[in-house]
């Protein structure tokens, strides 16, 4: 077994002459890209050191930010214009970042995967199902995001399969070079294009006041029944927390090669990703505002296939091709990183190599759960017929069972003292992370329950 | 220049698997922590020690994923129609 962490210096001892065992390739690849993490630490250079270890947290909370997110912030934007959900989307990345942090800690401390640890800590059961559910809820959502991404394209005029084409090959470039740095640098350069909607959302036109008052009177609430309020909270928190960015963060993490050394700058990484993540969500619901504000509303859901025409009609030509190219980046992005957290959590629970450093023959399993979810998900929208819009708005609802479960473990393993030793949750993290799984959970039980409800007609 | 970019033309850091010959090797993976060495990875954690309410806990869990799981399933395959 791993010694337990007590015993480890804040400075870990590095391994001398003689001392190494058996070294892989992924070995002297991390190896090599520690190296730069530690010259620039031990120059002080700060920036170059951010710059170095900064990537899963803003990749997990952008890559958040997909297709189907964005689509529901403008809708609602759209249906309730500026009011309660800007704040709220604010807090719930607020919430979000509380979550990562610990994906991040847990990752950095001991070097394995969340579905690793929950195998090898709480039994094959809980870990298997944390990863099957996670696979059937990443391939629903894949689905999202390609149709996402066929909406961008389709503003212009390009047809459904140069969708599947340019995703399939985004994914395949992406690995191409078998190496993490290479993966999260190119994912990270598509990650800046999710400010396309806060520029589109300042070009739209907006009302500064309007915007100012929602999120200094956090209102107004909006008006409708007691289930759309609750579906309207609940999706929009599912829409921030999801099972996938755990998986994905804390296994990144260890891709990356973090240690506890790095948990300042992993700190910085998750609140920078939670930051920019929380504004350009305000972006794309300011962006439906002002449809709402001319009564151009009523786009909803993933029927907002019709939002880059309808902005075009109120704000220009300009704002609606800003908000089409966003949703491409949107869905381009998740699509990297829903594939990355299926073939890490597929490699985890099988126990197999799972990391971008290995070559394809090392990593056949975790490479192909890579590719293959992307290519299901792309083959799925080629159907006729397929019912793509229900696919779309009911990925949510898929992860409400394994979010509570998630959540939980996340929790029990950023407690485990064993593990953890010094590193491990303090009372203080506690209390918030506490209050944020209960509060999550609960919202994503609720919405399940309600869903359930809605459907079999028991409520209206 | 340090010594080493002197010798291999190189900055540090810069060196790949090819290259790395048994010097490099050697410095390069001081640059890791022992267990982040894949050697040190493959090896199992133990199970951890539940105490009487994490079990307690870890039952009320299952009984919520049976009970929403089958609700969720269902939600989702009505929806879809």
């Amino acid at each position: 077994m791993t010694p337990p962490v007590e015993q480890k210096s804040p400075a870990p001892p590095r391994l001398s002459k003689g001392e190494w065992p058996e070294l892989s390739h992924e070995d002297l690849d991390r190896a090599a890209d520690r190296s730069r993490v530690f010259w620039a630490r031990e120059g002080g250079r700060r920036w170059q050191l951010l710059w170095l270890l900064v990537g899963p947290g803003v990749l997990a909370m952008i890559g958040e930010n997909d297709g189907p997110s964005m689509i529901s912030y403008a809708s609602s934007g759209a249906a309730y214009g500026y009011g309660f959900f800007l704040p709220f989307i604010v807090v719930t990345f607020g919430a979000a970042i509380v979550c990562q942090e610990m994906c991040m800690r847990v990752g950095a401390v001991t070097h394995r995967g969340y579905g690793e640890l929950v195998i090898q800590r709480y039994g094959r059961v809980w870990g298997w199902f944390n990863a099957g559910d996670l696979v059937l809820t990443n391939l629903v959502t894949l689905v999202a995001e390609f149709v996402a991404l066929r909406i961008g394209l389709a503003y212009f005029h390009l047809p459904a399969w140069v969708a599947v084409v340019f995703g399939l090959a985004l994914v395949a470039f992406s690995q191409s070079g078998h190496r993490y740095w290479r993966w999260e640098r190119i994912a990270l350069g598509l990650a800046v294009f999710n400010g396309l909607f806060l520029l589109a959302a300042i070009l739209a036109g907006p009302s500064w006041s309007a915007t100012g008052r929602a999120f200094v009177t956090i209102g107004p609430f909006p008006g409708g029944s007691f289930n759309t309020i609750l579906l309207l909270v609940a999706s929009t928190i599912g829409a921030t927390v999801t099972p996938w960015m755990i998986f994905f963060q804390q296994s990144a993490t260890v891709d990356k090669g973090m240690t506890p050394r790095d948990l300042k700058q992993g700190r910085a990484d998750t609140i920078l990703g939670g930051v920019l993540a929380a504004l350009f969500g305000c972006g794309a619901l300011v962006v439906g505002a002002v449809l709402f504000s001319h009564h151009a509303g009523g786009v909803q859901g993933l029927a907002g296939a019709g939002f880059p025409g309808a902005l075009r009609n109120v704000s220009g030509a300009l704002v609606a091709t800003l908000f089409a190219l966003g949703l491409i980046e949107a869905g381009a992005l998740a699509l990297l990183t829903i594939s990355a957290s299926t073939g890490y959590a597929v490699g985890e629970a099988l126990g197999v190599h799972h990391s971008f450093n290995y070559s394809v023959r090392r990593a056949a399993l975790f490479y192909a759960c890579n590719i293959g979810a992307a290519l299901i998900a792309g083959a799925v929208i080629l159907i006729p017929g397929v019912p793509l819009l229900s696919i779309a708005l009911n990925a949510n609802v898929l992860a409400t069972v394994l979010l509570p479960v998630a959540l939980v473990f996340l929790l029990m393993l950023a407690n485990d003292r064993q593990l953890m030793g010094r590193w491990a949750n303090k009372r203080k993290t506690n209390v918030a992370a506490l209050v944020v799984v209960v509060v999550v959970a609960v919202s994503g039980a609720a919405y399940g329950i309600d869903s359930f409800l809605l459907a079999t007609h028991l409520i209206h | 220049m340090d010594d080493h970019t002197q010798q291999t033309g190189k900055p540090r850091g810069e060196a790949t698997f090819l290259d790395a010959q048994d010097d490099t090797r050697d410095e390069l993976v001081g640059y890791l922590e022992r267990d982040q060495l894949e050697v040190e990875m493959d090896k199992t954690l133990p199970p951890a020690r539940l105490g009487h309410w994490s079990r307690v806990g870890l039952w009320a869990l299952r009984v919520f994923v049976l009970v929403v799981g089958a609700m969720v399933i269902y939600t989702f395959i009505a929806g879809l129609h």
